[in-house]
């Protein structure tokens, strides 16, 4: 199953910020890291990861630099900026809010059981 | 910036097309796009090298219109991306729309135009002096234009002033001074004049102020009661003249009523702004004047010297004001409902009836100037407008020099902006970015102009002593700071602008395909050829204008004066009237003094008289009349004007002090009291009484007697260039009892002039105390302030010219050395096919000879053409001599092969072998 495009776009900033706090990496990398490290969730869609990229660089989370890789290509390489670590912990924190109330709401929890029926 | 497209490999099909198409759908600036493609570009060839197919890599990356869309909301834009480069993108905040404001984007684009001049300092500073050498010449002369030729007088509504002449005589071709009679008859005009103001004409008139504290010579004005109401000046305290302090009733009785209003200096520096001043009675010259007003600051004669105080001019009829006497200086206001041309028209009329009623009045007619053309005359608002427009050409030069700096460095850019327009960068956003940049360097070249025009109106001003008029003095002001901005304006467009919009045309396709070095678009070669060619013309053209000058000056220099101007000191002692009322006793107290001074060491000789020469016509007083058959005759009107001559009162050995040769007859010297009444002639108006005669012992009128002619001297000048009028000189003897004579004493000594003042202030202070050595001066001085106007000009001229020089000089230098840059492979192969050095150097020599003989012949119309504006400065030099033309040219010639050389030398030295392996 894939996630739906407003589900990928809500989550892949943090998703994101959550690679980029690991390690710097460039924009395939990321994408490849994505599908990778989230079970393949995130592969339909890559253009978010650079929408979500070139917003996070205008808000000054993140910010890139262009240098040459082992393999002698020229990459522009990601990371985060203070201010993007500061906006990850917050996030981050508010994720685990976000979730926890929703599993106090029985989100993702097996569904009802049926009464047993006295057979 | 990563790699662009043009240098990568094609991608697979099916990815081309998806970036095209994202690119067609985002709509945003060339930056933002060059950006996206660059990452879409490195993410698919990064998913093929990892081994993934085309089709699922597209499949992938998503829809390319949704994608397109929402990155499009999100790219960082131009401005902030350019500002430091790949290496530090700063994020802007907030939400945008999908396209930055025009406001957001020009500021963006300013932003980014100035740090990219901060990264070339040597660069922007040099455009900028460039400007600057311009905007500066151009703020100062227009400073002094400013305040001499288009800042209204200090008066209030000063456009309806006029300056009044009579013209006398059937053939009255010359100015006049107005007699007291011609002034009351116009203070009838009252259908033409608000109102009509007299001044004393032989201005200047000292007084001394005694009483309270130090004794102080004071320069008095006479003027009538209408002066300062004409003006439309009132005073702070007090009141100004009554009608009967001027106008009677009754007759003319010479001296002024002892009133006097006092000028704002004067009451704030001698009287502590004493507000009680008004009725206070002060000693003028041992005579008691009550002070009755004071004018405000600023208040200052419109013709003559500042004043003091005034006086009363006695106007009522008799005495002086008679129909035979030209000695008052008018101005008057015309009435609200009253042009000029109309006032003009209704002249003939009121001077035909007052003719009528008063047939001794002669035959005369009345002109009307304005005041501001009167007081600034042709020669200097002509020589105001000719520096105006020389200046001009220097800015113009300036311009394109900073143009010239401009196009070199644009040129390394070409590629930058080719490839700009290939991604789709609209030619206008092209030339905003550029002229953002340009916007920068004119606003500083401005700024720091500006700043050099305040240093230059403080050298101009002290250059244009005794040049400009007293009215006018040059300050900055709204209109400066607002030609300043015009000026900005012209050279932004000139060398913003036009660059921007020729570099911006450049075809992306020709210059992307060229090797790595810009090659310049042929307009570009020919606009920069064009620049050098402007700058030769410039060149030419003021060089001209300052040889045709220097040539005047020269000839001013050697103009014959009638007298030795080295080694004499002038200054004058005031003999106060109370102390020296007689006649005999000022005469007594000159001859001892002189006595006196001809007895100090070093001393040769000593003199005095009532006029120096060189500092120009006064007195012009009296008929000059032949005896001949027991009948008076007039001299020729072409000598004497008026049958007049300038009347010069002397005393001791004046014509030896002076050095003024006495060509014939006796010396001063050789009478004694007692003896008739005698006068000397100057030699033209000798030769008019009695041509190829001896005019000796022959009996004439002038200066109000019969004399006989004692000798004749020679013609001497009035002003710096040797303008000599007919003149008498009559002794002091004669004239003693006429009035209190202000006499300039004269002394020819070889000691160094504040030594012999010294000297000379120890015998004054000896014979009387109370005396002051006032106005001591070199005669070498007053010839320096007669040709003022003639160094003034030549000597801008000079600097304007030197400065085009200099422009064209470094144009030339970097027209050609950008050419050897460009051309270093032609040259290098020329050189490897067994050109030789010489034919090398020569093919550069003759690039720059080219273009600076262009401009010489077009810098030659241009001289020509503008000569005819300085045929009025000119003096003894006509505006086409050949040889200053010819020389103006060669000049520019041999500048274009200098600045050519060091080019030229460099092309020499390509080494074909390195060139053809870069």
């Amino acid at each position: 199953m894939k996630l739906e495009r407003e589900w990928l776009r809500g989550a892949a900033p943090l998703a994101i910020m959550t690679l980029l706090d690991r390690q710097e990496m460039y924009g395939y990398e990321l994408c490849t890291a994505l599908e990778r490290d989230s079970g393949n969730l995130l592969g339909l869609g890559q253009s978010t990861v650079y929408t979500a990229l070139y917003s996070l660089e205008s808000r000054g989370l993140v910010a890139v630099t262009e240098r040459a890789a082992e393999t002698g290509r020229r990459r522009k390489y990601y990371r985060l900026t203070e201010a993007g670590e500061r906006w990850l912990e917050t996030h981050v924190r508010q994720w685990q809010l976000l979730a926890e109330a929703l599993h106090r709401l029985g989100v993702g929890q097996a569904g009802p059981q049926p009464e047993a029926v006295p057979t | 910036m990563s790699r662009s497209h043009d240098q990568r490999g094609s991608l697979p099909p099916e990815i081309e097309g998806l970036i095209t198409s994202v690119l067609d759908h985002a709509k945003v600036d060339s930056s933002a796009r060059l950006r996206l493609e660059s990452d879409l570009r490195d993410h698919f060839e990064d998913g093929l090298a990892a081994g993934r197919s085309a089709a699922s890599l597209v499949e992938a990356f998503g829809p390319a219109r949704t994608a397109a869309d929402e990155m499009a909301r999100v790219l960082p834009s131009e401005g902030e991306e350019r500002a430091l480069g790949v290496a530090s993108w700063r994020a802007w905040s907030g939400a945008r729309d999908r396209r930055p404001s025009a406001v957001a984007t020009l500021f963006g684009e300013l932003r980014n135009g100035a740090r990219s001049l901060l990264r070339t300092p040597r660069f922007a500073l040099a455009v900028m002096c460039t400007l600057a050498l311009g905007v500066g010449a151009n703020a100062a002369v227009f400073t002094v234009l400013e305040a001499v030729l288009l800042r209204p007088l200090g008066y209030s509504e000063p456009e309806k002033l006029v300056r009044i002449h009579e013209l006398v005589g059937p053939e009255g071709d010359d100015y006049d001074y107005l007699r007291g009679p011609t002034v009351n008859e116009m203070r009838t005009w009252t259908d033409l004049f608000e109102g009509v103001g007299a001044m004393y004409t032989y201005r200047d008139i000292g007084r001394d102020l005694t009483g309270d504290g130090e004794p102080q010579r004071l320069l008095a004005m006479p003027v009538s009661s209408g002066f300062f109401r004409t003006l439309g000046a009132s005073p702070i305290l007090g009141r100004v003249f009554d009608e009967d302090e001027s106008f009677g009733p009754g007759e003319y009785e010479g001296g002024p009523p002892n009133v006097a209003v006092i000028s704002h200096d004067l009451w704030s520096e001698r009287f502590g702004a004493d507000t009680g001043i008004v009725g206070r009675a002060v000693q003028l010259d041992g005579r008691s004047v009550e002070i009755v007003g004071v004018m405000p600051p600023g208040f200052t004669n419109p013709i003559g010297s500042p004043a003091d105080l005034w006086t009363p001019q006695d106007m009522r009829l008799g005495g002086s004001n008679h129909w035979g006497n030209h000695h008052l200086t008018a101005v008057a206001r015309l009435r609200d409902d009253v042009t000029l041309d109309q006032a003009r028209a209704r002249l003939a009329p009121l001077v035909a009836g007052a003719r009528e009623r008063e047939p001794a009045s002669g035959e005369w007619s009345v002109v009307l100037v304005p005041l501001q053309q009167d007081l600034v005359g042709p020669a200097r608002t002509n020589m105001l407008w000719v520096l105006t427009a020389a200046v001009a050409l220097v800015l113009l030069s300036a311009c394109v020099n900073a143009g010239n700096l401009v196009f070199a460095r644009g040129l390394h850019r070409q590629r930058e902006l080719a490839l700009r327009a290939a991604l789709g960068s609209a030619r206008a956003r092209l030339v905003t970015h550029l002229a953002a940049e340009y916007f920068w360097l004119a606003l500083g070249g401005t700024l720091l102009g500006l700043a050099l025009g305040l240093v230059g109106v403080s050298a101009l001003l002290e250059a244009s002593k005794g040049v400009l008029p007293l009215a006018a003095q040059p300050s900055l002001n709204a209109q400066v700071f607002g030609y300043g901005a015009l000026v900005t304006l012209i050279t932004m467009a000139l060398f913003g602008v036009a660059p921007a919009l020729l570099l911006s045309g450049v075809r992306p396709a020709s210059t992307l395909g060229s090797g790595s070095r810009g090659t310049e678009p042929k307009g570009m070669a020919l606009l920069r050829s064009g620049f050098v060619v402007a700058q030769a013309a410039v060149a030419v053209a003021l060089i001209a204008g300052a040889g045709l000058l220097l040539r005047s000056f020269v000839e001013v220099r050697s103009a014959e004066l009638g007298l030795e101007t080295d080694r004499t000191l002038t200054f004058e002692v005031h003999l106060p009237g109370a102390r020296y009322g007689e006649g005999a006793d000022r005469h007594r107290f000159h001859q001892e003094f002189q006595r006196r001074v001809a007895a100090l060491p070093s001393v040769t000789s000593v003199g005095a008289t009532s006029r120096l020469p060189l500092v120009g016509r006064y007195h012009v007083w009296g008929s000059i009349f032949r005896l001949d058959s027991g009948s008076f005759e007039y001299l020729d009107r072409s000598v004497a004007r008026s049958g007049a001559a300038d009347v010069r009162v002397v005393t001791g050995d004046t014509f030896r002090a002076l050095g003024i040769p006495v060509l014939s007859g006796s010396r001063p010297e050789d009478f004694r009291e007692g003896d008739d009444p005698v006068v000397w002639l100057s030699r033209s108006v000798a030769e008019k009484l009695t041509p190829g005669g001896a005019a000796e012992g022959l009996t004439v009128g002038a200066a109000g007697a019969v004399r006989r002619v004692a000798g004749v001297v020679e013609d001497v000048a009035s002003d710096g260039r040797g303008t000599s009028y007919p003149t008498v000189y009559v002794p002091h003897r004669d004239m003693s009892e006429d009035r209190n004579w202000p006499l300039t004493q004269v002394v020819r000594s070889s000691l160094d002039p504040a030594e012999l003042e010294n000297m000379i202030r120890a015998e004054l202070t000896a014979m009387d105390p109370g005396l002051v050595l006032y106005r001591p001066k070199p005669v070498a001085n007053l010839l320096d302030e007669a040709r003022a106007q003639d160094r003034f000009a030549l000597m801008l001229m000079a600097l304007f010219a030197g400065l085009a020089v200099l422009l064209a000089a470094a144009g030339t230098y970097g027209v050609l050395a950008g050419m050897v840059a460009r051309r270093r492979k032609e040259i290098g192969i020329r050189i490897a096919l067994g050109a030789g050095r010489r034919s090398v150097r020569w093919t550069v020599l003759r690039s720059a000879l080219g273009l600076t003989a262009f401009g010489s012949v077009l810098g030659l119309g241009v001289a020509w053409f503008g000569s005819r504006g300085l045929a009025t400065l000119l003096f003894g030099v006509s505006t086409s001599t050949p040889w200053v033309y010819a020389l103006s040219a060669l000049l520019v010639l041999a500048l274009g092969i200098v600045s050519g050389l060091l080019p030229a030398q460099r092309a020499t030295r390509i080494d074909p072998a390195a060139m053809l392996t870069e």
